[in-house]
């Protein structure tokens, strides 16, 4: 049981005991005001027992029985009263007017009606105060109008709640996380529940779309290799649906199907059985279920779009780094195999050199002139071919261009690699002077800058106890602050108090000579990135403070 | 001395395998070279060389490489495995030949080392 049906059901519940104490609280009300066919207290014992029998069967769930329980006692309550008066016929509408209260599945606006109709008549006849037939007759009428007006209520209800139920079955296909569309198996649930709740039999799903006048399957709940919908095409724009259109799906004519144009697409339904125009059931399933259903589907099928979209242009990156990293890799076998006569040249010279023996001297020589010509020709193929590799304009890692980016936009790319990504609550994240610098921007690379902070993030994660802090300065130009203690820090001083002085010395090689504690590539792309990084030791607190500022002077307010 | 070389880039290492034949060997040895699988012939022909210098990573047009060249061999006469030398430029061969088995083929590594090749096929003689 869900917890919102949960909810619903105690909601009902206390509407429900309210509505009889209403009808108690009426009843005193009609007896106080008229002449009672009973003693005081035998109303009273019928309130009582009224109550009484009510909770009963609330217990024990019989809807119709609580029905009748509340006529019975308006009945009493109402015999031998005036039913020409106004606030008597009140009381007999009271169950009526409280049918919306009903659960779905205890609703019978028929039985209702019928009941309140015929307790109209019998209270005429037993009061014998007006048996007018002609007039019993038009409130009869009045009642079933009534009933009528609930009738469409009660079925619009019905639909809206499988509607719902077939919603939640998509949703529940949706949320799941695979890498493959959902689409097939959403038509899947919507066939299978259209079929067991309206009764109609859908043995196929096709979505369809345009694209340059040319009609694609865009999917489908079975495999579709060939199609001619042309028909429906010149028509769906008239009428944005179609019953029973010819078309023909992997070579098969198919003239019984359900053709709705939603935005962008038209969905193809095939039924099992022909569809009739005149059935006001299939028409309300169409309207009412079927096209909302459908206008979900649209956006799910556009969703999907959109992430093959991310998808393809995330593939397209990748295949250009997976070539890049080939092409070193191949860059550096060859340039092993290049290496081979050079290595050789010096071997062979060495040899020769040491040599005493002239009679070998002269052949040595031979080969090793040869060797000679060949290494020189390696060290060309070397230049030429290898070092290319080298062009910062191949490498898809390095940073391209910067953009104009927000300083809010930096703060919640960190606060995700933090939070999000990297699951981490116990950051103790601080943002100083953001209300009156909201809008400030600089010119970075976020690709280049998230790999910038996830270096710093590993380095937080791999060398901190329990304190981590980050605190954005949005004043000037932006500040980031992160601080974190450090596991053994008595052990690690020294080599830390190295560390600082390399890294804020500027000096690359220094820092990678050394165990960097991750902060290899910090420098590198921060110099790149134009970002001014230093670290810092705080020896009395033992913490280790990386300090990133951004020295952009392109630095600006934007008006977007 | 017959020496089969199965190398894709033999005019590499020629100069100095010719040096190693001159000064340590009395230009006793015949090298023949073979750059693909099918040209180093039919494993049975292998009697007749004394060390068979192999190198794993061969041309494409190669039907197999220098691992399958020596489980070819192994499954013809695992004596024949004694003459073998790797010659190779990746350092994972070396895990690769042990994981099917032969531990004992010395495994030399690219670019060559006109000492330690010519110590191998030295042993390799000496031993047969």
């Amino acid at each position: 049981m869900t917890s919102t049906f949960l909810t619903e059901l105690i909601f009902k519940r206390i509407t429900s005991l309210l509505f009889r104490l209403l009808v108690i609280g009426y009843a005193v009300f009609l007896l106080i005001v008229q002449h009672n066919f009973f003693d005081s207290w035998v109303y009273f014992i019928l309130a009582i027992a009224y109550f009484i029998i009510h909770i009963n069967l609330v217990v024990r769930e019989y809807s119709i029985l609580r029905m009748l329980n509340d006529y019975l006692f308006i009945f009493i309550i109402l015999f031998y009263k005036d039913m020409g008066m106004f606030y008597n016929v009140l009381f007999l509408l009271f169950p009526i007017m409280n049918s919306p209260n009903h659960t779905q599945n205890n609703r019978r606006p028929f039985v209702l009606i019928n009941i309140a109709a015929i307790v109209f008549i019998l209270l005429n006849y037993t009061n014998n105060i007006d048996t007018n037939v002609n007039y019993q007759i038009y409130t009869v009428i009045s009642l079933y109008i009534i009933s009528l007006i609930t009738f469409f209520e009660y079925y619009r209800n019905s639909y809206r709640l499988k509607l719902e139920s077939i919603y939640t079955a998509i949703d529940k296909v949706t949320i799941r996380a695979d890498r493959t569309s959902q689409l097939p198996k959403v038509y899947e649930k919507i066939q299978n529940t259209i079929k067991d709740k309206l009764n109609l039999e859908i043995v196929q799903i096709t979505a369809f779309r345009q694209v340059r006048k040319k009609t694609i399957v865009k999917s489908s709940s079975q495999f579709v290799h060939t199609h001619n919908i042309d028909n429906v095409i010149k028509e769906i724009n008239k009428t944005s649906v179609l019953l029973n259109a010819s078309i023909s799906l992997n070579n098969k004519e198919n003239s019984t199907n359900i053709c709705i144009k939603i935005e962008n697409d038209i969905f193809v339904l095939l039924t099992k059985d022909k569809i009739l125009e005149a059935n006001i059931k299939q028409y309300i399933t169409t309207h009412e279920v079927i096209i909302p259903i459908l206008k979900r589907v649209a956006n799910i099928i556009q969703l999907e779009n959109s992430l093959d979209i991310q998808r393809n242009k995330v593939n397209s990156s990748l295949n250009k780094k997976y070539h890049y990293v080939n092409n070193i890799m191949e860059a550096i076998h060859y340039l092993s195999n290049e290496m081979s006569p050079i290595k050789g040249y010096f071997d062979l010279k060495k040899k020769y050199d040491n040599l005493d023996n002239d009679n070998l001297k002269k052949p040595l020589f031979l080969l090793l002139q040869k060797e000679e010509t060949l290494a020189i020709t390696c060290l060309d193929n070397v230049v030429n071919r290898t070092l290319n590799v080298l062009d910062k304009g191949l490498n898809p890692f390095t940073t391209k261009e910067l953009k104009k980016t927000k300083y809010k936009q930096i703060f919640m790319l960190m606060q995700k690699i933090w939070i999000n990504r990297l699951n981490e609550t116990n950051t103790n994240f601080i943002v100083k002077n953001f209300d009156d610098n909201i809008d400030k921007v600089c010119y970075t690379d976020m690709n280049t800058l998230e790999f910038m902070f996830t270096d710093v993030y590993e380095n937080v994660r791999k060398y901190s106890m329990n304190f981590k802090k980050v605190e954005f300065d949005f004043k000037n130009q932006l500040t980031i602050i992160v601080t974190n203690d450090i596991k053994d820090f008595k052990d690690k001083v020294q080599s830390l108090r190295t560390i600082v002085k390399n890294f804020n010395n500027d000096n690359k090689l220094e820092i990678s000579r050394s165990s960097s504690f991750g902060l290899t590539h910090l420098k590198e792309r921060a110099s790149i990135l134009n970002i001014k990084t230093t670290i810092d030791i705080n020896e009395d607190e033992k913490y280790f403070i990386i300090k990133m500022k951004f020295m952009d002077k392109q630095n600006e307010n934007t008006n977007n | 001395m017959k020496i089969l070389i199965i190398e894709d880039q033999a005019e590499l290492i020629k100069n100095k395998l010719d040096a190693i034949n001159l000064l340590e060997f009395d230009s006793k040895l015949e090298f023949i070279y073979a750059p693909t699988s099918q040209e180093a012939g039919k494993v049975h022909s292998f009697i007749k060389y004394a060390v068979i210098i192999i190198d794993i990573d061969l041309s494409v047009n190669s039907k197999k490489d220098g691992i399958g060249i020596i489980t070819d061999i192994s499954n013809y006469n695992k004596d024949f495995l004694k003459k073998v030398i790797v010659l190779t430029g990746s350092s994972l061969v070396k895990d690769s030949l042990d994981n099917k088995g032969f531990n004992d083929i010395p495994v030399l590594k690219k670019p060559m080392d006109m000492t330690e090749v010519s110590s191998a096929i030295q042993q390799i003689i000496n031993n047969n």
